[in-house]
């Protein structure tokens, strides 16, 4: 056997073991190991040496094309291999940039979720304000609606505004002499106080008995006591709670006039009604008997 | 022996004429083959990726077609048989280079989509500003 073909022999016996040659360029191997049988069969018939080296090489290029259909065949394993690794990586880019651009539309609708609300409480704290500045004015309007009314009420009943409250004086006039009886004035002027207290149901009226200097301690105490009492009776029984308006007989101790003339005696005798600020307890706001 | 001479030597001459007749016809289909396998060859851009295979099969075809003008039959099929299998290992070889070029091709594809998920990903802080 001439020694080309016993190396032939060796590199097509090398391809036959090598997995990969096998596995890749099947129909290329079955080529050269059927030529380096043929070779060897016809150098048994013929032993003629060019021949058999003729025929090495031709086995020898049988098993290099093998070779080479293997590596082209790997390579385009690794390429399928490959694609789909880059079908993986760009999967996964897009999922990136997908995420990316999902986050940046949550925070943008986050944003213009938050522009709106801050729009909506704008408005509704704008709606709040002018609800409130309309019933400010409301209550203003009303206030001075009420405030101008009992103004009213309080011209109707002639009082006078003094800082111990809002006085209302009943005249001597008004009672008979020395007596407590009420005359028919007098109870014009209650029966708007009545309607007046009963209009305002939170405040209280002192109702205070005065006298001259004229007659005895006893006497004029017992008489500012007697007149006074017959206010606070008219009220009552003209449905003002009873709590709400306290008499008391004060005498002489508190003139608004001289005693020297007539007339400052004439002043002195009366009956003050003082309605208390709304709140006030008549029983808290009497001045004492005698002044300090 | 004039005559006797030129008659051996026209013997042997038409004897080698036979001879070379009638054991090796001309390798017609192993040319042809040649031929062919050349030309696949260089459809498939061998000259290009495997340009010393080429230049072989080339040579060889040509020294058959010059064996084949001198009758030299026998010759002639062995150079084109060789010309054959040079030219299927420069395409096999021409075709085994483009795959790994198209493989290679793929793997800088990855390398490049890699360095730019890269650079985006890096890019977030700026885009969110």
């Amino acid at each position: 056997m001439p020694q080309a073909l016993v190396d032939a022999r060796a590199i097509v016996d090398a391809a036959s073991n090598d997995a990969d040659v096998v596995r890749l360029a099947p129909m290329e191997l079955d080529e050269a190991e059927q030529a380096i049988e043929q070779a060897e069969t016809l150098w048994y018939e013929e032993k003629d040496a060019d021949e058999a080296g003729h025929q090495a090489y031709l086995v020898i290029r049988r098993v290099e094309i093998a070779r080479v259909v293997t590596t082209g065949a790997m390579a385009v394993e690794e390429a399928k291999a490959l694609a789909r690794q880059r079908e993986a990586v760009l999967l996964e880019i897009r999922t990136a940039e997908a995420d990316r651009a999902l986050s940046a539309a949550e925070k943008r609708a986050e944003e213009a979720r938050r522009d709106r609300a801050a729009a909506e409480q704008a408005r509704m704290d704008a709606d709040q304000a002018r609800m409130e500045a309309q019933q400010a004015r409301a209550e203003a309007a009303a206030l001075a609606e009420s405030e101008r009314k009992l103004r009213e009420e309080l011209a109707d009943l002639q009082a006078q505004e003094t800082e111990r409250g809002i006085v209302l004086t009943l005249g001597d006039v008004l009672f008979d002499v020395d007596e407590a009886t009420l005359k028919a004035g007098a109870t014009q002027s209650l029966a708007r106080l009545v309607r007046f207290l009963k209009e305002y149901p939170d405040r209280q009226v002192l109702v205070e008995g005065h006298t001259d200097s004229t007659g005895t301690e006893q006497y004029n105490l017992g008489l500012s006591q007697r007149r006074a009492d017959s206010v606070v009776q008219f009220l009552t029984l003209n449905g003002v709670a009873p709590e709400r308006a306290i008499a008391t007989g004060y005498g002489k101790a508190y003139p608004v006039a001289s005693n020297e003339t007539a007339e400052g005696r004439q002043r002195n005798r009366r009956v003050e009604i003082v309605i208390l600020d709304p709140g006030e307890k008549a029983a808290e706001e009497q001045r004492p008997l005698l002044p300090e | 022996m004039d005559c006797s001479m030129t008659r051996f030597v026209l013997v042997l001459l038409l004897a080698a004429g036979l001879g070379a007749c009638a054991s090796v016809p001309p390798p017609k289909l192993e040319m042809g083959k040649a031929d062919l396998a050349l030309r696949k060859a260089e459809q498939a851009d061998a000259a290009h990726f495997a340009p010393l295979e080429m230049r072989t099969a080339r040579s060889k075809l040509e020294a058959a077609r010059a064996a084949l003008r001198e009758e030299d039959n026998l010759e002639a099929r062995r150079l084109a048989e060789q010309a054959k299998l040079d030219a299927t290992l420069a395409e096999a070889t021409a075709q085994a280079a483009q795959r790994q070029e198209a493989r290679d091709t793929i793997r800088a594809d990855i390398e490049a989509l890699r360095a730019e998920a890269e650079r985006a990903s890096n890019r977030i802080p700026g885009e969110t500003q």
